[in-house]
């Protein structure tokens, strides 16, 4: 025989009505919320992918805003080299002027003055700052470029390389190009710089050459070692252009991985709404149905029957 | 004759007024917690008249009512039995999720991963001030998670050991509880009511014990109970005597019980439940210093070995080694050692920096955090699984014991109807029995 006794049975009633209440309050919260993560031990395995897919969120976050201070960098690296190019590209003008006959001395320490000049634009330019403040050509070490001696002369005083920014997944980029790399070449078996080639043909055309050098000989001298300067520059353009184009194609990467995370978070710790408000409507039908038999049954009392 | 069917027609009415009696009484304590459905037995009274032949047998009616109460001793057990484990589990759960929560809500995670993205933001640009100033507020904010996990996770610890304190109190004034009632029911000799309350009571009280510990009961032939708890199974009542159970606590906030020298281990009951939880919290509290611990390690011996931003050699960072004591050292985000060792004031060089992240990674703090997070969450779960187990069995013996024991209405309302009319057909017949010894009378 299995009786019931009438405090169990309203006792399992209130229990199951509690169940069930419960039960709806939950999956109206993660309707609400959209996380169908409360607790982290509701699921420790999701909540657990969920604090790394979060974290991954919050670091690319700042791979992002590296990337863009590194490209603007570069940007800045690549248009300061054009400027670099169109001085050059007139100093070649200058020099072929003055290398031909054409010219007396006097007019070619009018040229010679000009080409001074221009070099005083190329040291300024050497010693451009980038958008952190620090020397755009002089690496990291926080002192500028070139330093220029008593008598004119530029040393390279900056650090040895350029400094690398992490994009993210381990992937680096270089965040620009050092003075060297691009204004030291060879030429002739012998390696020298622009700014030295300038000051020399600045100084020759004016007179203040080394003896035993005319001016114009100097020019013409000067012509190989410009072009030879005009292709070291181009080659740095090159390589900022393709640094430029590496850190669009991590950003496109970037990009693709945080849709991807996106996603994950949406199917590991988010709320299936179709799934969910179906089952609430199911706990709801349940939980009318068990409080309407609960008054049936509770009313069907054998006192009420007997007069 | 006739004055014994009188006699007949008399006892049957006692005994339905007293059914009558019972089944009231029952209807009274429907809700009664802990009440045991009483019901009436009642036997025919006969005899050999004496002055008839032998085989003769003369009729008494009915007689000897006695108040027995339906309780069953094996669902009585394993209704505590099984409310012993789940009220472990519960115990246990409550514990667990505590620390859980302890350690989820105190942020500790999002604020490494911060410190990490604001170090990773800085190496982009090592000598902007408001970067260095947004990388010290950073480590601030993690050193405060830290603070807040550690302080919360020891509020836990204060609190599970407060309740196990109080669970023993329970404890121990249930079991004198008991020892007294020993003493009443011994001396109680009389089978009416009086008694059934007294064992109502008993049972209600060993109920009650059952679920701070697990015990086992013996029923003695005059209904006095000894009762043992845990394992080995240690005498707390026996008689009018009761022992005193004795709990310490550890210096890493373990609790252990005893009774007088013997150690008692638990399998059961509130007080196993807390007795676990306190052991995982133990567990996490180290884990979570130790994570604590070689987070400052790290950064300090990294920050020690670079230069600041003015040039001079870099301090510790953190101050303390515990969760609950790790503080930020540094007060400006200048004397953050982003550069290498004897760099140039100013210098941009993120090698230090880089240096910090590598050994960050090295003593795994993420990781480690990560899985504590993971497995006190695990823990819960797992916990929670065996909880629902325990709560569904204990509810089945507590249903199985309230069908045997309980009361219902609508027997009791039949019964109602039933000795009711048992009732008036007793005073018919006494009715009858007036009218034939009138009928006799009237002879003439």
């Amino acid at each position: 025989m299995s009786t019931v006794s009438t405090s169990s049975f309203y006792d399992s009633a209130i229990y199951n009505m509690n169940a069930l209440n419960t039960q709806a309050q939950n999956l109206q919260e993660q309707i609400s919320t959209g996380s169908r993560l409360k607790n982290a031990y509701d699921d420790p395995v999701a909540a657990a992918r969920m604090r790394a897919l979060n974290r991954s969120d919050t670091l690319s976050t700042v791979d992002k805003t590296n990337a863009e201070s590194a490209k603007s960098d570069l940007t800045m690296a690549s248009d300061t080299l054009s400027n670099f190019s169109t001085i050059v590209a007139r100093l070649q003008e200058l020099t072929t002027q003055a290398a031909t006959g054409t010219l007396n001395d006097a007019q070619r320490a009018g040229v010679g003055a000009e080409v001074t000049a221009l070099r005083q634009n190329l040291v300024t330019l050497a010693n451009a700052k980038d958008s952190r403040g620090q020397s755009l050509f002089g690496g990291n070490n926080g002192s500028q470029a070139y330093t220029l001696a008593a008598n004119g002369t530029a040393s390279y005083t900056g650090a040895g390389t350029a400094d690398t920014v992490s994009l993210g997944n381990g992937l680096t980029v270089t965040r620009g190009v050092t003075g060297p790399e691009f204004l030291n070449f060879t030429v002739n078996g012998s390696s020298t710089d622009l700014l030295a080639v300038v000051k020399n043909l600045g100084d020759a055309l004016q007179g203040n050459g080394p003896s035993g050098t005319t001016p114009q000989a100097a020019a013409h001298a000067a012509l190989d070692q410009l072009q030879a300067a005009t292709n070291a520059i181009s080659t740095a353009q090159t390589i900022v252009g393709s640094r430029l184009s590496w850190i669009d194609t991590t950003t496109a990467i970037r990009d693709q991985l945080g849709q991807q995370r996106t996603d994950d978070e949406a199917s590991v710790g988010g709320t299936d709404i179709a799934t969910t408000v179906s089952r609430l409507q199911q706990t709801m039908t349940i939980l009318q149905a068990s409080q309407a038999s609960f008054v049936k049954l509770s009313s069907l009392n054998l006192f009420s029957m007997i007069n | 004759m006739s004055s014994n069917l009188l006699q007949i027609g008399a006892s049957g009415a006692r005994a339905a007024r007293a059914a009558l009696d019972v089944t009231a009484q029952n209807i009274a304590n429907a809700g009664t917690a802990g009440y045991v459905r009483r019901t009436l037995s009642v036997s025919e009274m006969a005899g050999h008249g004496t002055q008839s032949s032998i085989g003769d047998v003369s009729l008494f009616g009915v007689g000897n009512e006695t108040i027995s109460r339906s309780a069953d001793l094996f669902r009585q057990a394993e209704m505590r039995r099984t409310g012993s484990d789940a009220s472990r589990a519960d115990a246990q759960v409550g514990g667990l999720q505590d620390i859980s929560n302890a350690l989820e809500q105190s942020n500790l995670y999002p604020a490494i991963t911060q410190f990490e993205a604001s170090l990773q933001q800085l190496s982009s640009n090592p000598t902007d001030t408001s970067l260095r100033a947004s990388t010290l507020e950073a480590a601030r904010t993690m050193a405060q998670s830290f603070n807040i996990a550690g302080t919360s996770l020891a509020a836990v610890g204060n609190q599970l050991q407060f309740q196990a304190t109080d669970g023993v109190k329970q404890v121990n004034t249930l079991t004198q509880n008991l020892a007294t009632l020993n003493t009443k029911i011994s001396a109680d000799t009389d089978p009416g009511m009086n008694a059934s309350v007294l064992m109502d009571q008993r049972d209600q009280l060993l109920q009650q014990l059952s679920t701070y510990g697990n015990i086992t009961t013996t029923i003695n032939p005059d209904n006095t109970v000894k009762v043992q708890m845990g394992n080995p199974a240690t005498t707390l009542v026996q008689g009018g005597q009761s022992a005193t159970l004795a709990m310490a606590t550890a210096s890493d906030g373990t609790i252990s019980f005893s009774v007088g020298a013997a150690a008692l281990a638990l399998g059961g009951g509130s007080l196993a439940g807390q007795q676990q939880a306190l052991s995982s919290y133990a567990g996490a509290v180290t884990r979570l210093d130790a994570v604590a611990k070689s987070l400052a390690t790290a950064a300090n011996t990294v920050q020690t070995g670079g230069t600041a931003l003015d040039g001079s050699a870099g301090q510790p960072m953190f101050t303390g080694i515990t969760a609950a004591t790790i503080t930020l050292a540094l007060t400006s985000g200048n004397q953050i050692a982003t550069a290498p060792a004897n760099s140039l004031p100013g210098s941009a060089n993120p090698a230090n920096l880089t240096a910090l992240q590598t050994a960050l990674g090295t003593a795994n703090v993420v990781g480690g955090t990560d899985s504590l997070l993971f497995d006190t969450a695990a823990a819960v779960k797992g916990a929670t699984t065996t909880q629902t187990a325990l709560t569904a069995i204990a509810a089945n013996a507590k249903n199985a014991l309230e069908a045997q024991s309980g009361v219902n209405l609508d027997e009791e309302a039949a019964n109602l109807v039933r000795f009711q009319q048992a009732f008036q057909a007793s005073g018919k017949v006494m009715q009858v029995a007036s009218t034939l010894l009138d009928t006799l009378l009237n002879l003439r």
